[in-house]
């Protein structure tokens, strides 16, 4: 349902980005494909399809026979996955088994083509049709979703551009050059609903009225189809040509610049019903017509519930208008058959990116046309349930299968029927005599059976079993005891994933986590830790009781915990999800300009602190309170207080609007982590604004945070003077810009201003591209960033520069002393417990960066978060550095100290000190099932806690290779790097050099190296200095320099082995 | 079916964007830090007559959980660099008990260092204090920081040098000291103070403070001088 993309691609990046992957696909079928089609058996000539008109009207020929063309939209998308997906990048073996039980079961039911939005490779084109008779649409979106023009994405195509037009039409061309023999093809047709996505801007056309701005827009798309079609045509003389048009918008523009369209491709929801598209078809240009898309779903918004029926009544009215309107049948006779939307549920298709394990029951456009759960002013389609089957369980041979539903049943008796040899009365008669009831009944009593699990009110949905055992050393016990210094230790956890749906609206899952023993590593921590032993030191001073005054180790009782928790209520006119310790995104591409809602999608770094976040509950509003977002809870994000907040966004004119507050009800009493400092209560307002200007896209947000600290005190310095100071009104607001234009080619350059009162803290900002820039939440700052994002093919050359200054500098320390009766102040760093404010990784700072970057497939971005499992590209890769210059020292970081569960402020700020960041990433994948990826990184940088240490030095580089998707090697050596915990840099914990080594071995078809059962061994390896002291789990003290693990000198080396399984069900 | 949307034209408003624009530049460069805002504190008089009544900032003043003694105008050290490196060497220097009441009471609000410590010295010099003033407010605070104490820091240590100079240090259990300051006050050594809170006859003292700390949920053992909790 292209149309859905349509809509949610003007509100949402996620769903461009979806089809940045479309295009993905597209190129790989290409790169798959230059060896494809002589792979498959003996190839024939290429049959020849036709279009043939008479007196009676039109109809296509295959081979010089009547073909009426009964196809289905065909895609592959298994649960948990989204438009990411590639089935092309699987083992033959994999693609055969899906293809025959999808094809299959389409042929059984008589589908005679498939329309794919990504280019199914040649040689699979000739085996779905050798095998299966079933031949293929080849559909170059050309730039429907995007575009990738000289080297750059560009998420909306300007059809008018010189450039994008010679790009799309080369692209077109070698498609065309690459299929036109190709057994099984049944036709090109190009672009899908483009003339629903004509949201370019230019000069030019921005000073029309809008609804001719979209006009002269339309007129450079279909000139452009119209090129891309005469030059097709000389490629491949003998295949018909067509488009994908949105219904019959434009067709007075289709007929003067399209005319040599063989037939007129048109994606129709019109309800049960086409109305007078035939006729007016046949009146304004002739041609036969092609439904690319047209159906129903399948889920019952009014209802909420699944409705078999009524998608399958509303396909067999809509097959038996097109069989009527065909040719020979008394009417128009332009119908040439069509392609039903769509084969099978894909459960990405609400939000794209989130809930892919679950089939969204959200409706997302409204469309009166369909009346059997249509109410005005609320939305009833439902994009995830289109399928004509379902998405049913994982087979042994590791895919989804395809389940049928009612429609599935009641088309395969519909699609028996020859429309070119009956007549309309005898169309009319079998299409009545298809038994509703009884296909009803056949669709219950499936859904019964094989999704009973669905079905139920409480289900046991999967789960793992796992275990370890870990052998570690310490140069001092093995120097000492020999190989009794080594120590073992084993461990077992099960988890237990449940389901519930106790009515049709609400619905949720979670997960039980049991722990066995607990295997004690001495180098990571983990999520299982809170059942590993407890030591406790009997105090000398006050035993309770003498009987028992040694100390001793204890075994947790903590033994069986939630793991995670989601449940969700969908209302008519709202929705509200609880949500606890499960992944949730920022609202920074929604209106959070000032990032107040943090991402919390860093489940297993949460897990190593058996932190919770995000804990809390979401109300969204729907249809009249559409725009407004409540969030509230313990924890919203990692790390938050207890707060609630509230968005509205909203529209006035051409400006985009948000309005945000969020307000602490309470202070955490524990750290988010081992030693992250608690934070003060506060609260923030801010106000958002986007519109085009000037040729290019404004952002400007207001601020007013933490008026809480009006009045409070803070000391600086002035000269050689002791300030005391107080927080005014005007400390508390903050102001930020930013100005992104598009500049010559495809180069871009943006400019951002933030200026930010003393305690106008913000929340995370939002970092982009791989920058390392040194952003912050924090206030008391002037800012100004830039850059210039140049592209030329496959080259990106990204500078950028940050400049901050802040308006009242950091704290020196200077003891007070006192004189007799007379006391000198003195004065210290400032903390942000203490003190309304401090200067912290908001400190002045002079900061340059540079990213260049190869990537010959920009459409699976090289910056995406997942980027290690879609990049794709043969080689790719890129290098980036960041040097800045800190001029100023900063004032104390604070650090939870547990024993006392209070913040305590490291004894001062970090020094002034130019520090700089290499690191390059790169992806090599020369062959299908075969991908190396590395990092390297070198540098040096600060600590983020413990004062008056020097910036550390330091270089690594990691490497993993992945083979066949089922074996994994990785690597690291890191030398002189901080600790991967991030109290290790807080407490500047380096070791001379840190190794790992590991195999894993994936044990089933779904080869998801965190969801698949497998079996792995890890070594890892330290050398240890006196900078390595610190959290010695052994010895959990403070950290002392040159304590902890390194004791003093007796213990220069540590190692561990582990070897670990996992089965999953 | 997608309709799309007309509107009415209009021409970009150039001036209006323009004022905009303008207006949020004004305002950026309005933001800021005045330099001549502020107060000079680069010095204070400490106090030095412990005979003047405490006067309380708040109820709590002296308490853990109270911080009311930073905007106290008669603290002089609420602005001073106290902390865990200083605060010794400021009671060392301090010329009085009220000044040092400051200096521990600054301390302990400011979470400087170990905070048992804070609370035991906030509480030895508001006896002190009353000790010198006869305060029945401050013989009264005094009860509740050596209370504050021992429901908060319980376990609490602070740190001795022996031999002095030698720059080791060996714990002492504050509670210890507490309880000899409430049951027997006595300062051989000039450390703390002799005067006894609850009664100047050292019987009554005693079973004064007995009967006090016993409604706090605690029993002194005069003998072994351990507290033990009744809770």
């Amino acid at each position: 349902m292209a149309k859905l993309s349509c809509i949610a691609s003007a509100k949402s990046i996620s769903s461009i980005i979806a089809v940045i992957f479309l295009m993905l696909f597209t190129s790989f079928s290409q790169a798959q494909t230059t060896d494809g089609a002589a792979t498959v058996g003996v190839v024939p000539p290429p049959p020849r399809v036709t279009t043939v008109k008479d007196v009676d009207g039109w109809k296509l020929q295959f081979n010089y026979e009547d073909l009426y063309i009964k196809g289905v939209v065909w895609g592959h998308s298994p649960k948990n996955q989204n438009y990411t997906y590639n089935l092309w990048g699987e083992s033959d073996q994999f693609i055969k088994a899906v293809l025959d039980h999808d094809f299959g079961l389409m042929a059984k039911a008589g589908v005679t083509a498939n329309r794919a939005f990504t280019i199914i490779p040649p040689k699979w084109v000739t085996y779905i049709y050798q095998q299966h008779g079933i031949m293929s649409l080849i559909n170059p979106l050309m730039g429907r979703y995007g575009a990738s023009i000289d080297g750059v994405w560009r998420p909306f195509t300007d059809y008018s551009d010189k450039l994008t037009r010679e790009t799309l039409k080369a692209e077109s061309m070698a498609i065309v050059e690459q299929f036109k023999d190709v057994p099984g093809v049944l036709m090109f047709a190009f672009g899908n609903e483009s003339n629903y996505g004509l949201s370019w801007s230019s000069f030019e056309i921005e000073n029309l009225p809008k609804g001719e701005q979209n006009r002269e827009k339309a007129k450079y798309l279909y000139s452009l189809f119209g090129e891309v079609i005469s030059e097709g045509k000389k490629i491949a003389p003998d295949h018909l040509f067509s488009v994908v048009n949105g219904d019959i918008q434009y067709l007075d523009l289709i007929a003067e610049y399209v005319q040599n369209m063989d037939v007129l491709g048109v994606n129709v929801y019109r309800g049960i019903g086409f109305t007078d598209l035939w006729r007016d078809v046949a009146a304004d240009f002739d041609r036969p017509i092609l439904f690319m898309e047209f159906g129903s779903d399948a889920f019952n918004a009014k209802n909420f519930a699944e409705d078999e029926p009524a998608q399958a009544n509303f396909l067999r009215g809509q097959w038996q208008e097109m069989y009527s309107q065909s040719h020979g049948n008394g009417g128009v006779g332009n119908s040439v058959g069509g392609f039903v939307f769509e084969w099978r549920d894909e459960w990405w298709k609400y939000k794209q990116t989130e809930n892919l394990d679950v089939q969204d029951r959200n409706a997302s456009w409204s469309n009166g046309g369909y009346s059997f759960d249509f109410v005005e002013g609320q939305n009833n389609m439902n994009e995830e349930w289109f399928g004509i089957t379902r998405i049913g369980e994982l087979n042994s041979q590791g895919f989804y299968e395809s389940e049928p539903r009612m429609a599935y049943d009641v088309l395969s008796e519909i699609w028996k029927i020859d429309p070119y040899a009956s007549n309309v009365t005898v169309i009319n008669q079998r299409v009545q005599d298809v038994d509703m009831d009884l296909y009803a009944l056949k669709g219950d009593i499936r859904l019964l059976k094989s999704a009973q699990k669905e079905a139920s009110i409480f289900t046991l949905e999967g789960g793992s079993f796992s275990g370890d055992f870990i052998v570690n050393g310490r140069d001092s016990d093995i120097s000492v005891n020999g190989e009794d210094g080594l120590v073992f230790s084993d461990g077992q956890m099960v988890f237990l994933d449940f389901g519930f749906e106790p009515s049709n609206r609400i619905k949720g899952d979670f997960s039980l986590n049991i722990l066995g023993n607990v295997s004690q590593s001495d180098f990571d921590f983990r999520y299982g830790d809170r059942g590993g032993p407890i030591k406790f030191v009997v105090d000398p001073n006050f035993p309770r009781d003498p009987a028992k005054q040694s100390d001793g180790v204890l075994n947790s009782r903590d033994r069986v915990e939630i793991y995670d928790f989601n449940a969700i209520y969908e209302g008519d006119d709202y929705d509200v999800e609880a949500f606890y310790h499960v992944p949730r995104y920022h609202w920074g591409n929604e209106g959070d300009f000032f990032g107040l809602l943090r991402e919390t999608t860093d489940m297993e770094g949460q897990d190593i602190w058996n932190s919770k976040a995000p804990y809390g509950v979401e109300y969204a509003g729907k249809n009249s309170t559409e725009g407004l977002k409540i969030v509230f809870g313990p924890e919203v994000y990692w790390g938050a207080n207890p707060l609630v907040m509230a968005k509205y966004e909203f529209d006035v004119g051409s400006t985009q609007m948000a309005f945000m507050h969020s307000e602490d009800i309470a202070r955490r009493d524990d750290s988010a982590s081992s030693t992250e400092a608690l934070i003060r209560q506060s609260r923030q307002t801010t106000l958002y604004g986007k519109r085009s200007f000037g040729g290019g896209e404004l952002e400007l947000g207001a601020l007013i945070a933490s008026t809480e600290k009006v009045g409070d005190k803070y000391d600086r310095m002035d000269g050689t003077n002791i300030i005391v100071d107080e927080i005014e009104d005007q400390d508390t607001l903050g102001f930020k810009l930013k100005y992104v234009r598009n500049l010559f080619g495809s180069s871009k350059a943006y400019i951002g201003l933030n200026v930010a009162g003393l305690v106008a803290d913000s929340g995370n900002p939002l970092k982009e591209q791989g920058t390392e820039l040194p952003y912050s939440a924090l206030g008391n700052k002037r800012e100004i960033d830039g850059g210039i994002q140049i592209n030329t093919g496959h080259y990106s050359f990204y500078p950028r520069f940050l400049v901050r200054e802040n308006l009242v500098n950091a704290n020196p320390n200077i003891d007070p002393v006192t004189t007799g009766t007379t006391l000198s102040q003195g004065i210290g760093v400032r903390n942000r417990d203490d003190d309304p404010f401090a200067v912290l990784d908001n400190r002045e700072a002079q900061s340059a960066e540079f990213i260049f970057t190869y990537d010959p497939t920009p459409e699976t971005p090289f910056y995406e978060w997942n980027a290690d499992q879609i990049e794709d590209a043969p080689f790719a890769y890129n290098i980036g550095l960041t040097a800045t210059s800190y001029n100023t020292a900063t004032d104390a970081e604070l650090v939870f100290n547990e024993e006392f569960g209070v913040n305590a402020p490291f004894g001062g700020g970090l020094r002034a000190e130019d520090v700089y960041l290499l690191r390059s990433k790169l992806f090599f994948n020369p062959r299908v099932g075969l991908n190396y990826i590395v990092n390297l990184r070198a540098g040096k940088q600060q600590s983020t806690g413990e004062t008056g240490k020097a910036a550390v030095d330091f270089f690594g580089i990691q490497g993993k290779v992945i083979v066949d998707r089922k074996h994994i090697y990785s690597a690291h050596v890191k030398i002189d790097d901080f600790g991967a915990y991030d109290f290790q840099r807080q407490f500047n914990i380096t070791f001379p050099l840190q190794l790992e080594l590991e195999y894993t071995l994936l044990l089933d078809q779904l080869r998801d190296e965190k969801l698949s059962s497998k079996f792995g061994v890890k070594a890892l390896y330290r050398e240890l200095d006196a900078g390595s002291g610190g959290f010695d789990p052994e010895n959990p003290d403070f950290p002392v320099s040159g304590g902890g693990v390194f004791e003093n000198g007796a213990n220069q080396h540590m190692f561990e082995v582990r070897t670990y399984y996992k089965y999953s069900f | 079916m997608n309709k799309i949307l007309t509107k009415n034209a209009h021409q970009p408003n150039l001036k209006y964007n323009a004022l905009v624009l303008l207006g949020v530049v004004f305002l950026l460069a309005g933001c800021g830090k005045a330099n001549n805002d502020g107060q000079v504190v680069n010095s204070s008089a400490l106090p030095t007559d412990d005979t003047i009544p405490l006067i309380l900032q708040c109820a709590d003043i002296g308490l853990k959980g109270e911080d009311c003694i930073l905007d106290d105008s008669n603290n002089p050290y609420a602005r001073a660099a106290v902390n865990e490196d200083t605060k010794f060497d400021l009671d060392a220097d301090a010329p009085s008990s009220t000044a040092k009441f400051y200096l521990w009471g600054t301390a302990l609000a400011r979470g400087a260092g170990a905070p048992g410590e804070n609370q035991f010295y906030t509480a030895l010099n508001l006896h002190r204090m009353w000790a010198a003033s006869n305060s029945e407010l401050t013989r009264l605070q005094a009860i509740r920081a050596y209370r504050s104490l021992l429901d908060n820091y319980f376990n609490s240590v602070t740190f001795f040098e022996i031999p002095i100079g030698s720059e080791k240090f060996f714990p002492q259990n504050l509670n210890m000291f507490s309880g000899q300051l409430l049951f027997n006050p006595t300062d051989l050594t000039n450390t703390f103070t002799s005067a006894r809170l609850f009664s100047s006859d050292p019987n009554v003292n005693k079973d004064l403070a007995n009967q006090e700390i016993g409604t706090w949920g605690y029993f002194y053992d005069q003998n072994t001088q351990q507290f033990i909790k009744n809770f």
